[in-house]
């Protein structure tokens, strides 16, 4: 071999669909169940330490015990706790689908004091604030599959 | 801990966007040998091998099956470890324990990311929990621009803070010669970078890069044979925040990064961090994190961190001189990332650093990881035992 080395660099591609499915769990199946028949959201109560444990789960993590079925129905209100607009181009990563821009996302909190990221209804950033009263807005029931997103976004109900 | 333990060799590439000149083990390789280099060792003079990356990155999940060839493992102990942005940490902890077990003399720990191999949001978005909020990730740029308003709300920090910090990571880089973004920023040139989400700009993240690090780690009598300037690694923590379904980095409470920290003083007999640790090679994928995670880091007090940036504290020729490579938001080669603040400190305790070794004389460095697998990693290096 004497020939000069080629300068040219190949890349492979690797078109990768890997599918999954996931098994929800009593705990949080049950969360899913009665946010799909009911538009009901519920968060556990851990026996110890007493919080409550959104998405409810089977053990709290901080005081290691099993939480059990000490179940409590939280309000569908609450207030923006912080928020950012996404402008930049992202997939949601289990479809792959480009999201629609630009849109809200916003940490809330529930009245019961648990919190969760959604989105919000408001589009402009100048019109979102920290502590403005919001609701959950839910899919139709015959829409409505036992996921997050059967929560269609929060929707300003008050100023702060 | 059994064995005191110390670095005895670091190297690592010349971190880039795109390397389609080398695959994954040849990457890998470059740093084993400047690694190897730098102790004056070779292969047979290795006991085990530890390596890592973050595997969703590229897509393949066991790529210690392809490395042995790259990282000299063949017919050798070790493992690899995936655990997000603080896998070069969490390495090499692997490789201090190993050593400090007494079982092995010299251990080489490597890391890697190949990020113009695949999509880093989309791969990052994929670690959050898949039925409750994996459908709304937003990857690292969410969590920092929360950071961001979060610092900002609570302290009166205004951008152009944000920017000071970014302008001096800048100013390491341009002398690091291994840096990644080398950009001669003025304070405009960040606030005029593109918003991504606010107050998350362009230029306040980390860059998607590529490249490689390694560690010869050796047990202390090892150690005082192979090198004159052995860096002791007097102390390495773990401590891990609450399942990821409920994280959030500004909620109350004390944050991994506020235990990890405060267990690593309290351990080592610091009550000073700013006095009586020399140079700081924090993790910071953001410089909102910088510059929220001085005060978690108990350099400074609470909201104390944007005045400062303002004062040039943290410069490389300041008082207590924080990320003098460039840090985290110049070069981000994720799975090596972490293992890049141990090479950086290391080469400050031992005065290597050259065009960007601070001014103040190191006697002890500190360095964190922080991110994947929901934990902080803390590590404390000094110059003599």
């Amino acid at each position: 071999m004497t020939e000069k080395p080629s300068e040219e660099f190949l890349v492979m591609p690797i078109p990768l669909e890997l599918p999954f499915q996931w098994a929800a769990g009593p705990y949080l199946g049950r969360f899913f169940r009665e946010l799909r028949d009911n538009a009901r959201l519920l968060a556990n109560k851990c026996p110890q330490c007493g919080r409550l444990l959104f998405p409810p789960r089977q053990v709290c993590a901080q005081c290691h015990v099993k939480v059990g079925e000490d179940w409590v129905e939280l309000s569908d209100k609450g207030v923006v706790e912080d928020f950012t607009v996404v402008v930049e181009p992202m997939s949601d990563p289990s479809t792959g689908e480009r999201r629609t821009l630009p849109y809200p996302t916003a940490t809330i909190r529930l009245e019961e004091g648990v919190s969760l990221i959604h989105y919000l209804e408001e589009t402009d950033s100048a019109k979102i604030r920290e502590g403005l009263k919001v609701q959950a807005v839910f899919k139709p029931r015959e829409k409505r599959k036992g996921e997050m997103r059967d929560i269609l976004y929060f929707r300003i109900v008050e100023g702060p | 801990m059994a064995e005191r333990v110390a670095i005895v060799g670091v190297g690592q590439t010349y971190h880039r966007s795109r390397r389609p000149d080398v695959n994954q083990v040849e990457l890998m390789n470059e740093a084993v040998r400047a690694a190897l280099d730098d102790a004056q060792l070779t292969l047979r003079d290795i006991d085990a091998v530890v390596m890592g990356n973050m595997e969703l990155f590229e897509g393949n999940y066991l790529v210690d099956m392809w490395a042995s060839d790259g990282i000299g493992s063949y017919l050798k102990p070790g493992m690899k470890i995936t655990t997000g942005g603080t896998t070069g940490a969490t390495v090499s902890c692997a490789a201090f324990n190993h050593a400090a077990s007494g079982l092995f003399d010299v251990v080489l720990a490597v890391a890697f990311e190949k990020q113009d191999e695949g999509d880093t949001t989309a791969g990052l978005n994929s670690v959050s929990d898949p039925l409750w909020r994996r459908w709304i990730a937003t990857g690292a740029m969410g969590a920092f621009a929360r950071v961001g308003r979060d610092y900002i709300r609570r302290t009166g920090c205004k951008e152009e803070h944000a920017a000071m910090l970014r302008v001096k990571a800048d100013k390491g880089a341009c002398r690091n010669p291994y840096a990644h973004l080398k950009l001669n920023l003025t304070i405009e040139d960040v606030m005029n970078s593109r918003m991504l989400m606010w107050p998350m700009r362009l230029l306040h993240m980390c860059p998607t890069s590529v490249g490689a690090a390694a560690l010869v780690v050796a047990s202390e009598k090892r150690a005082k044979q192979i090198t004159k300037k052995p860096v002791w690694v007097k102390d390495w923590v773990t401590v891990h925040e609450e399942s990821a379904t409920t994280w959030s980095m500004v909620r109350p409470g004390e944050t991994s990064l506020e235990k990890a920290s405060r267990l690593i003083y309290q351990r080592n007999g610091i009550t000073k961090p700013a006095e009586e640790i020399d140079v700081a090679e924090i993790y910071e994928p953001s410089i909102w994190g910088e510059l929220a995670w001085y005060e978690q880091y108990h350099f400074c007090e609470p909201g104390e961190g944007w005045r400062w940036a303002e004062k040039g504290v943290t410069d490389m020729e300041g008082e207590f001189p924080v990320n003098p490579s460039g840090g985290v938001v110049a070069t981000n080669p994720i799975g090596a990332t972490a293992m890049i603040r141990i090479v950086e400190a290391a080469l400050q305790v031992r005065g290597d650093a050259g065009e960007h070794q601070v001014s103040r004389p190191v006697r002890t460095a500190f360095t964190t990881a922080w991110g994947g697998s929901n934990w902080t990693v803390a590590t404390l290096l000094t110059k003599s035992l």
